[in-house]
């Protein structure tokens, strides 16, 4: 474990040092470009009362929830995830399967930590302050622990969709629109409470593509929102376990690539 | 897991006696490759049923190889080295057949397998763009946990041998072709491996840095007792550096053996350059001799060979009374090329 830790500064000093670069004028776009986001989002919100029992401070926690552990799910594997295809084709690939770590490990740690990522990051942290301080959400120190954990629970989920998403390397030459519809386009239910959707939805969301537990589940943990009718009512407090969980299963599943890769070649 | 660990080294001891340090038995690799038809229909078609056709891409090769050897393998492009080296080096899982490297099977204990291996595939490099190469080092010592007195030794004594020293600390993206892949030898040479699987090194290269990588492999070789697997398309690689040569063509193993032995199964012959003053005399058509090129006052004549350069120098000064006689051997290459026409 002390290696691990070894190993992963190394790398990351590395890809900081690669990043800082030519970084500096992605983030200002990264600030302009989000920053109108959020502005349409609050324009939007504020011009209606209530979302199916969720004010508009309240789905800003939800966006801002959504952003924020995207930000820091992508800032870890998002180089990956969408360098993977690219470099099984070039044959780069290869060069992790010759090294004395996981090739997983390898792969993430040498597709670098993506800094642009800093600039979503604070732009969520500007959205979800001003809308829990909107909400009178008491800064205690638990309940600023609740607020950690449950962004957290969200990276791990949006994390382990980004290593889903890049197994399909393994078997396909280019990108895959079915995975492409299943992990971003599904995603975009995430910008509202899931209650507002058919009772489908609300179960694929919870069991099959979890992600409402990206923001849904941990926001109604922290404001003690109402869960879909018939659901346990521990499941946003199962946050951060489903969050492990799955993000378990993507590496599974993309190991699983892996040993398809090496008895066929891809 | 103590008496696990001990019958696994014991087992470990037995195969080191009786094996070779690089084992290779019946090996074969066979590869799905996917038949899309042709149109729309074909691609809708291919969502449902796809049918595959099978590449054979080794078959059945064997070989063995002993410690601190240096081993040419050749062949023509798709003739399966590359794959070959990925079987070896642990990225590959077989079809059938036996790999052992120092006792590991590579795929199946691919990380131990890793920490003593170096892996240079051709221009895919391995450095990261905007570092020098000297982070791209540090990097190494602790992915492989290199002990920091033999890092040290190691990143001198590779900047001193591969004449690095002038853009160690340059971004590598300012790196000409030859200063990158010797950068990429030096990193896969870091934790001293005891085996070097180098594709292509010396692809795209000038003459220069061609001269350089193989002095530097020589050396290698000779003072770490590195064991270096080499695939080329260069002749010159395998002439200059190799003591000896593996063929492969369509996945099958043609030839094993010295550069000597090499010569004397596929080489018939050698050439003869005459050089005359005025016009040369006339050809006569002759069974021994064939009449190459000529270009002005030169013949560039082919001789078979059941006569001896000495037989055929004489013969050929009393037949045409040349100004100047020369007696070439038949370069690799061309046996080389021979030697694939043949099979």
């Amino acid at each position: 474990m002390k290696d691990f830790f070894k190993l992963f500064s190394s790398f990351f000093r590395v890809a900081m040092r690669q990043e800082m670069a030519y970084r500096g004028t992605y983030i200002a776009g990264q600030w302009i470009c989000y920053g109108s986001t959020f502005l349409s989002l609050y324009i939007l919100v504020s011009g209606f009362e209530e979302l199916d029992g969720w004010n508009g401070a309240e789905v800003m926690v939800l966006y801002g929830l959504s952003l924020m552990s995207y930000a820091v799910g992508a800032s870890f594997f998002f180089n990956f995830s969408s360098g993977l295809s690219r470099r099984i084709r070039s044959g780069e690939f290869d060069a992790s399967l010759t090294k004395p770590i996981h090739p997983f490990l390898h792969e993430v740690f040498s597709a670098g930590y993506n800094v642009g990522y800093v600039s979503h990051f604070t732009i969520s942290l500007v959205i979800i302050v001003i809308a829990l301080s909107r909400l009178c959400y008491t800064p205690s120190p638990a309940n600023i622990l609740l607020l950690v954990l449950m962004v957290l629970a969200g990276s791990m989920v949006q994390a382990a969709s980004l290593i889903a998403s890049s197994t399909m390397s393994f078997f396909t030459v280019g990108n895959n629109p079915v995975m492409d519809f299943l992990l971003w386009d599904m995603k975009q239910f995430t910008n509202y409470p899931i209650t507002i959707f058919p009772k489908g939805i609300q179960f694929i969301l919870t069991f099959l593509l979890p992600f409402a537990f990206i923001n849904f589940y941990p926001a109604s943990a922290l404001l003690g929102k109402t869960i879909p009718k018939g659901y346990p009512a521990v499941l946003p407090w199962l946050s951060p376990f489903v969050g492990l969980l799955v993000l378990v299963l993507s590496i599974l599943l993309w190991n699983w690539g892996l040993s398809h890769y090496k008895s066929t070649g891809s | 897991m103590i008496d696990f660990v001990g019958i696994k080294v014991q087992n470990n001891k037995e195969a080191r006696t009786n094996m070779s340090f690089i084992e290779v038995k019946n090996l074969s690799k066979e590869y799905q490759i996917a038949i899309s038809g042709k149109g729309i229909s074909g691609a809708v078609k291919s969502l449902f049923h796809r049918e595959y056709k099978i590449k054979k891409a080794v078959r059945d090769v064997s070989f063995s190889l002993e410690k601190g050897e240096l081993v040419g393998y050749i062949g023509p492009n798709g003739a399966g080295k590359s794959t070959t080296i990925k079987m070896l080096s642990g990225v590959l899982i077989p079809t059938s057949g036996l790999v052992t490297v120092g006792g590991i099977i590579p795929y199946k204990d691919r990380r131990e397998n890793a920490k003593h291996i170096g892996v240079v595939f051709g221009q895919r490099s391995q450095l990261y763009w905007d570092l020098p190469i000297s982070d791209t080092f540090e990097l190494y010592e602790s992915l492989y946990s290199i002990p920091k007195d033999k890092f040290r030794e190691n990143c001198a004594y590779f900047t001193e041998l591969l004449d690095m020293k002038d853009f160690i600390n340059q971004p590598v993206r300012q790196l000409s072709l030859g200063q990158k892949m010797k950068a990429n030898i030096a990193i896969a040479l870091l934790h001293d491996p005891d085996v070097l699987y180098l594709d292509e090194p010396t692809i795209g290269l000038d003459v220069t840095s061609k001269k350089i990588l193989r002095e530097a492999l020589k050396n290698i070789n000779a003072e770490k007792k590195t064991t270096v697997i080499l695939t080329t398309h260069d002749m010159d690689d395998i002439e200059e550096v190799c003591h000896r040569l593996i063929m492969i063509d369509q996945g099958q193993k043609l030839f094993d053996g010295t550069l000597g032995d090499f010569r004397a199964r596929y080489n018939d012959g050698f050439s003869l350059k005459l050089e005359f003053e005025g016009p040369s005399p006339l050809w006569q058509e002759s069974r021994t001799y064939e009449l190459l090129e000529q270009p002005p006052h030169q013949w560039i004549i082919k001789a078979s060979e059941e006569i001896t350069s000495k037989e055929a120098m004489i013969e050929l000064i009393e037949k045409y009374n040349p100004t100047n006689i020369y007696v070439e051997e038949e370069r690799i290459e061309e046996i080389v090329r021979r030697a694939y026409a043949l099979n």
